[in-house]
């Protein structure tokens, strides 16, 4: 194989995507307490206090929450969402489609900020489920993202031809469209219980006095000595949400491949 | 009697569903109507309520509210907020010509070279971007630190003797962590602007007397520019925002203006100000967004 | 086949906004036979496919279908199954369980279920790839497999969705005959939907020409192709010499004019019209002529009592044939005439002079 300066290249960028990050598991089981070089030995322990904090696992407990309550409820939206703007044409589907991606771009902070507004002036108080209210809203577009990457391969005639053969629409539904959507489905739900479990700003402003996992790592951020703790956290959390991820990936790869698109779409 | 209207009725409204949901259109609308009125409610109501209470002022504990500019006035003549504003733009404009910069060649590899294994490239590019962007800051604060991985590993080296302390808590710092947060954001719209690009206008170029070079520069950038404009939006809008950064690797000097946003909403407990600098942000992002957009389409048409 | 109408199409008019798409189209289909809605894309002739296997329903008119009004009807409902134009092969399927689908309503026990598959794979020479994945099969195949889906619901019409167009040209032939065949041998009502002239008229017991949202012309095979209405039509099935000619006389079915180029004919009349003398005030009728209805006279042959001298301006080969361009004295533009390459006759060279055999049965006048 040819070995071109652009793959070289290609090469180091991935390296400098991912380097930073695997400083985390590294220093996970670097026997200090103190975080830096040069390491002093290999350890579990940071790993064994997890297991007896229990703080660090009820922000798991409501990470979980919060988690599932999303990616249900996103994924629904989304499924909502993605099937009308693949499948339908009707008046203002760009500015409809417009705003319902916007959380993408927008500033997190102003979703955070105008939602907290919001929600206290309305009498609510805080709580895990006004993180899940913000957390729907940025996750939507992404369900959208990976469902449209299954809806839009999806022939229409399909469904005509299953009607044309006697199935109504909702017989048609359970034997045609879902059976073949079913992997991106799967896909954004897992991904978007990803985002919820890894999403912090939204987290910060609207949980209240129940932190989820990020949120509870960045209040131990002010302590030096609880560092290695949230290094051992903070890598299981970069596993789980690795795994999670390429289950989605191949899920979302499967759906593609069922409605005939091409599998290298990615995620946009 | 009422079984025979109640009985009418009910066809009536059947028929009427029957119409609906033979009509395209309105079965759209029925369709997107759930997610569109969450977007509605729960992004675009707020950011209204927000608005209005950039128009209002915090008497103590209760709001008032009676129209006022004061809150503009304050947020775009108090020099901390302008120093705050002003860095978080350069700060994100730097950040995205950084991002986009290096993106290009990597999105130009995958879409010319990626080959068979273009989907696993694509896969292992976009995964660190779903990862907790809190860790991945965070990553950086160990390597950046006094004691941290760069300084570690120059003092093993024997390049210094010190340890440097210039290179986490300053605006650099923020430069360095969001350009890598941010990366994977900047190649997917390029890449896929590239792959719109049909092979076969490279081949004419070719075919009409192009070499690499001119070709890439008469054929492929111009054709890629929306990607690329896309990824510059991507990174900008949202970095010039950013919270976290600033608050775990800028130190005192490379706060930006979400920080200040924070302070307002949390301890100052200043709503309206927090609200009026919030919308200036929204609004001083956009309209320089809109105006890179369109300096680049002015310049694509120019250069032909 | 009977004379029994299996479909009839009432003024149906289809408006998409301001597009029309049929324009108050009415049309009778005879239980089992085997029908072709012919014209180029967009003439409506998919819309109006659609509206029967029900998919769209019509802006104004009826469809009925064995005596039922249709107008409500889903398609689940009708007794009419459809080959899609992509085929629409349930890609998650192996292509037995696709040629099942429509059974499950049936509630039929699995040995006859089974056995019905089995029969309709059969018929479409598919029996032996009853457990493929449906990805894994060709395109043709795939064809046969939609058939077989359709067929095994005894739909009392069979709407095809011009399903050769995807096939490469061999394999077109081939399936031509072989859905010919089939219809035949099942009897069952066939409607398809063709922008090729040559499998319309291979195919079809009648043919519905259209343009525009409207039929132009429904008719046998020959008709259509011998006796085309009007220009259009002539021009879209075939080639076609168009000449002018002015009316001399007009009896009961007859009609006599005298062609520029050629001299006077007695022809036919396009049925049901009547001139009056019309045509004779504003400049006279087009009179169109197929290439391989005149004969080139040369190297002394003859016999033929009516005649034309021309020049030969171009020669194109065609292997079997060869189209002639040949310029006629008075005519502003040459005529085509085609000649079979029969044994014994050579090739002529362009500038060669030539005689243009005709008779009044190459002349079709047009409206």
């Amino acid at each position: 194989m040819k070995i071109r300066p652009l793959g070289i290249y290609a090469l180091l960028y991935l390296v400098f995507l991912y380097l930073p990050v695997l400083f985390l598991p590294i220093f996970s089981f670097n026997d200090s307490a103190i975080v830096a070089f040069p390491l002093k030995g290999f350890t579990t322990r940071w790993y064994e206090n997890l297991w007896s904090n229990e703080a660090m696992q009820g922000a798991l407990w409501n990470s979980l929450e919060v988690g599932i309550a999303t990616s249900v409820i996103s994924t629904v939206l989304g499924i909502c969402g993605a099937r009308a703007l693949t499948r339908y044409r009707f008046p203002g589907k760009g500015g409809i489609a417009a705003l319902i991606m916007l959380p993408l771009v927008l500033p997190e902070i102003i979703v955070a900020i105008s939602l907290l507004v919001v929600l206290l002036q309305l009498g609510f108080s805080l709580s895990l489920f006004s993180v899940i209210l913000g957390h729907i809203l940025m996750c939507v577009p992404f369900s959208i993202a990976v469902l449209s990457s299954s809806f839009e391969g999806f022939e229409r005639s399909l469904e005509e031809a299953s009607l044309d053969l006697g199935e109504g629409p909702a017989m048609t539904f359970f034997r045609v469209t879902l059976p073949m959507v079913a992997p991106g489905i799967l896909s954004s739900l897992l991904i978007t219980f990803t985002i919820s479990l890894d999403e912090f700003i939204v987290a910060f402003f609207l949980s209240g006095t129940e932190p989820t996992l990020p949120v509870y790592i960045w209040s131990q951020l002010r302590f030096p000595s609880r560092l290695p703790d949230v290094l051992a956290l903070g890598s299981l959390l970069l596993v789980a949400s690795f795994f999670l991820l390429s289950v989605a990936e191949i899920m979302r790869r499967r759906a593609a491949r069922r409605a005939g698109a091409s599998s290298t779409g990615g995620f946009l | 009697m009422v079984a025979m209207s109640g009985g009418t009725l009910a066809a009536r409204a059947e028929g009427l569903w029957a119409r609906l949901s033979r009509n395209e259109s309105a079965r759209g609308l029925a369709l997107v109507s759930p997610t569109f009125l969450y977007a509605l409610l729960l992004l675009v109501a707020p950011i209204l309520v927000i608005i209005a209470f950039s128009f209002w002022t915090q008497d103590y504990l209760t709001i008032d509210r009676t129209a006022t500019l004061a809150n503009y006035r304050e947020a775009w003549s108090d020099p901390l907020y302008r120093t705050l504003m002003f860095r978080s733009l350069g700060v994100s404009a730097v950040v995205t010509a950084i991002t986009v910069l290096l993106a290009y060649p990597m999105a130009y590899y995958l879409s010319f070279h990626g080959g068979q294994r273009k989907a696993l490239w694509l896969f292992l590019i976009t995964i660190p971007f779903w990862t907790s962007y809190l860790l991945r800051v965070f990553a950086w604060k160990i390597i950046l630190g006094y004691n941290g991985v760069v300084n570690a590993s120059l003092m093993e080296l024997g390049i210094l003797a010190q340890p440097m302390e210039f290179l986490l808590y300053n605006v650099n710092a923020v430069v360095i962590t969001l350009a890598h947060a941010w990366a994977p954001f900047a190649i997917l719209p390029i890449f896929v602007s590239l792959e719109k690009i049909d092979r076969s206008l490279l081949e004419a170029a070719t075919d009409l007397g192009d070499g690499p070079l001119r070709r890439f520069l008469r054929i492929t950038l111009p054709l890629s520019l929306p990607g690329v404009v896309a990824a510059a939006l991507i990174v900008f809008i949202p970095t010039v925002g950013d919270y976290v950064t600033p608050r775990l690797v800028g130190g005192k000097d490379g706060l930006m203006i979400a920080n200040m946003i924070q302070v307002q909403f949390g301890k100052a407990n200043d709503w309206p100000l927090g609200a009026a600098l919030a919308v200036s942000t929204m609004v001083i992002v956009t309209a320089a967004s809109l105006a890179f957009a369109l300096l680049v389409r002015q310049l694509g048409t120019r250069f032909r | 086949m009977n004379d029994r109408n299996i479909i009839e199409i009432d003024r149906v008019t289809r408006k998409f906004g301001e597009f029309t798409a049929l324009d108050d189209v009415s049309l009778q289909i005879r239980e089992g036979e085997f029908f072709s809605l012919l014209g180029p894309s967009g003439c409506g002739k998919t819309t109006l496919l659609r509206q029967i296997g029900g998919f769209d329903d019509p802006t104004s008119g009826a469809i009925r279908i064995d005596g039922q009004n249709m107008t409500g009807v889903p398609a689940n409902r009708r007794p009419t199954n459809m080959v899609f134009q992509s085929y629409a092969i349930f890609p998650h399927l192996t292509v037995a369980q696709n040629v099942a689908y429509g059974l499950r309503k049936l509630r039929l026990d699995r040995q006859e279920r089974d056995r019905r598959v089995k029969e309709a794979l059969a018929q479409v020479d598919m029996a032996h790839l009853g457990a493929r994945r449906s990805n894994e099969i060709s395109g043709g195949q795939r064809q046969r497999v939609a058939l077989a889906r359709a067929l095994i619901m005894r739909p009392k019409v069979l709407l095809l969705d011009e399903p050769l167009s995807a096939l490469d040209k061999k394999l077109r032939e081939q399936m031509q005959v072989e859905l010919r065949h089939l219809q035949r041998q099942v009897g069952i009502t066939f409607i398809l939907v063709t922008h090729d002239q040559e499998e319309a008229l291979t195919m079809s017991d009648r043919i519905a020409v259209m343009f525009g949202g409207k039929i132009a012309q429904c008719d046998r095979p020959e008709e259509i192709y011998q006796h085309p209405r009007n220009r259009v039509v002539a021009e879209f099935i075939g080639g076609m010499n168009f000449l002018q000619a002015a009316m001399l006389r007009e009896s009961d079915d007859m009609i006599e004019v005298d062609v520029a180029g050629f001299g006077r004919a007695e022809v036919r009349k396009p049925a049901g019209v009547t001139y009056n003398g019309s045509t004779l005030a504003n400049g006279g009728l087009t009179i169109g002529a197929r290439p391989e209805r005149m004969t080139l006279v040369f190297d002394g042959d003859g016999g033929h009592n009516r005649v034309v001298e021309g020049t030969v301006v171009e020669a194109s080969y065609y292997g079997d044939m060869t189209y002639y361009s040949i310029a006629i004295g008075s005519l502003e533009k040459p005529i085509v005439v085609s000649m079979r390459n029969t044994i014994g006759r050579r090739s002529l060279a362009a500038g060669e002079k030539v005689q243009v055999g005709w008779g009044p049965e190459s002349l079709v006048p047009l409206l």
